[in-house]
């Protein structure tokens, strides 16, 4: 089994422990040589990663830029209407060629030696590409086609955009699976606005926070702005389907009907998500499109984060705020509700606390661990459960992320009979 | 000269709110800081991205000051956050204009955040845009917003900046 293993690390093989994907180790959160292949195989390999919304360049020569990974990208209308992603990367010496987060232009000029690209990305203008007075420029089959920004596929699912580095995506509808589909489908049938934007500095590992997003157990534990308020009990109903070999999820939280002990009230019961704008008494909706993204939907507060790693222990995410605009009372209630999220919110703070600490805490000293996720069966990845006091769903995804990063399945062990230890 | 005295004591009352303001925060006296506003007020944290966009984007929206209550109990009795210490350095106070005794009022600040093993950082740089109407001679914020030049938040923002 270890023969079909392609993925190095540090000169070795790199084998999931025998104990199975209830056993993550420490390396995968620290490892410099991991980190390196993440961008290879996950941010630049065969998969989709959202880019940006349709509506954020609705006119012709509207940008806006961002990262795939640790690839800079510019996502642009071209004046036929199409949208067309390139890599923000001048042809002729790597320099950024759009400096802005997001703006209207014609063209770009890389500010370096001023090379010229159109909305296209294809090189239009090269000072002096013939000389001057004899001297100088680029010999004669110096052809400036070969030399234009690296093109990114791209894909649209209801309003969203996606862009991919490689062929062997698959079509966006089956990458995203039908159970995410329908959810988004569902979402942005009403038409939204983008409210805001906001950079997000973590000092650890990205998939800690991917995973943590999908941790229904941890949620009534670690954030007691909930219980404290009586907004979220751990009985309440739930959902986690898993797509894409376990790496997407779709997580669902119903409203709670029954009588809710509030032992304190807010003030402001309004910041609390008492109302909620999406469909079929859905309270909490996560999605989490693997590998950079991140739609979190809670009552009015709605949110898309974007991963961009920057080290094994430090990444970056871009919030994209948005509501709907067909209701004008919804963006009011979208503020306050926001309040709970993003770097101050009321349930987000702890997850930034948790995960900082943790990384700070694992390291790579000789003493080399791996986390345990034995809720719930200790060897199970099932592609959906029903509750929420289990860690099946990031079993789910440790599975598909061994796979897609080419590490060697658990050897034989993968659900044993036995007894974990 | 009545009006540049009064303007004068006008600032220096706004400077005395401000140094008073940061030390609440730095000593972490929470329970204090909504005085610091009217009832009807409001406090804002948003970058400057998003306001020069006209965007909202708010890192924090209070729209009354029993929201700011709520932050105030809630990091209490229920939020865990980073252990740490603050240190506001608030420059360059002023007061850009009055309009029936409502001061449109702006400051610099920088917050150095200190963690549990002692390692200090610089947090967070900005400005400080603020509203202030005088109640019984004492200056109330009617508004303040954190304009934020450190837009990319590092780490977590628990208690007010």
């Amino acid at each position: 089994m270890s023969g079909s293993n392609d993925g190095f690390v540090n000169n070795r093989e790199f084998i999931w422990p025998a104990e199975g994907f209830g056993h993550v180790p420490y390396e995968v959160f620290c490892e410099q040589s991991i980190h390196e292949l993440e961008d290879e195989r996950l941010f630049r390999g065969p998969h989709w990663n959202f880019i940006g919304f349709e509506l954020e360049i609705s006119n012709s020569g509207d940008y806006t830029t961002g990262f795939i990974g640790a690839t800079p990208y510019i996502l642009i209308r071209s004046a036929d209407g199409e949208l067309r992603a390139m890599v923000n990367r001048c042809a002729h010496r790597g320099a950024e060629v759009v400096r802005e987060r997001r703006g209207n232009a014609k063209g770009f000029t890389c500010i370096y030696h001023n090379w010229g690209y159109d909305q296209e990305g294809n090189l239009t203008r090269v000072p002096f590409e013939n000389g001057r007075s004899g001297v100088g420029g680029y010999d004669a089959d110096f052809d400036k086609s070969q030399h234009r920004l690296q093109p990114i596929r791209i894909a649209t699912f209801a309003g969203l955009v996606f862009g991919s580095f490689s062929n062997e995506a698959p079509p966006i509808e089956d990458y995203l699976g039908p159970a995410i589909c329908e959810r988004l489908s569902t979402v942005f049938a009403r038409p939204v606005m983008i409210t805001g934007y906001q950079l997000h500095t973590i000092r650890a590992n990205w998939k800690l926070l991917y995973e943590n997003s999908r941790d229904l157990y941890h949620a009534p534990q670690l954030h007691k702005f909930f219980g404290a308020f009586g907004i979220v009990q751990p009985n309440q109903k739930a959902r986690a389907e898993m797509w894409h070999e376990g790496t997407h999820c779709l997580a669902t939280i119903y409203e709670d009907t029954s009588d809710r002990k509030k032992k304190i009230k807010l003030e402001e019961p309004r910041v609390s998500a008492e109302r909620t704008a999406l469909p079929e008494n859905i309270a909490i909706s996560i999605i989490g499109i693997f590998p950079n993204c991140l739609f979190t939907l809670v009552g009015s507060a709605f949110s898309v984060r974007q991963f961009r790693p920057k080290a094994p222990d430090r990444f970056e995410v871009q919030y994209t705020y948005f509501t709907y605009s067909d209701d004008p009372a919804c963006l009011n209630e979208h503020l306050l509700q926001n309040n709970q999220f993003g770097p101050a919110g009321y349930v987000s703070m702890e997850d930034v606390e948790v995960v900082e600490k943790l990384q700070a805490n694992i390291g790579l000293g000789a003493d080399k661990g791996s986390t345990l996720l034995a809720m719930d069966g200790a060897y199970t990845t099932p592609d959906r459960v029903d509750h929420m006091i289990t860690e099946a769903n990031l079993r789910s995804m440790w599975k598909g992320y061994a796979h897609f990063m080419g590490f060697a399945p658990p050897e034989g062990n993968e659900q044993p009979k036995s007894e974990v230890r | 000269m009545t009006t540049i005295d009064l303007d004068r004591e006008a600032l220096f009352a706004i400077e005395q709110l401000n140094k008073a303001y940061a030390r609440c925060l730095d000593e972490d006296n929470l329970e204090d800081w909504p005085d610091f506003f009217l009832e009807d007020s409001r406090y804002l944290i948003q970058s400057r991205e998003n306001r020069n966009a006209e965007l909202y984007g708010y890192v924090l929206y209070f729209k009354n000051k029993a929201m700011m209550r709520d932050r105030v109990k809630s990091l209490r009795i229920a939020n865990y956050y980073n252990i740490h210490t603050d240190r506001h350095l608030i420059t360059n106070v002023d007061i850009l204009g009055e309009n029936k005794g409502q001061y449109q009022a702006r400051a610099n600040y920088i917050i150095i955040q200190t963690d549990a093993d002692g390692r200090s950082e610089l947090f967070s740089a900005g400005e400080y845009v603020d509203q202030i109407v005088f109640v019984n001679g004492a200056p109330k914020f009617k508004e303040r917003l954190v304009l934020l030049d450190t837009a990319n938040i590092l780490g977590l923002v628990a208690v007010p900046l």
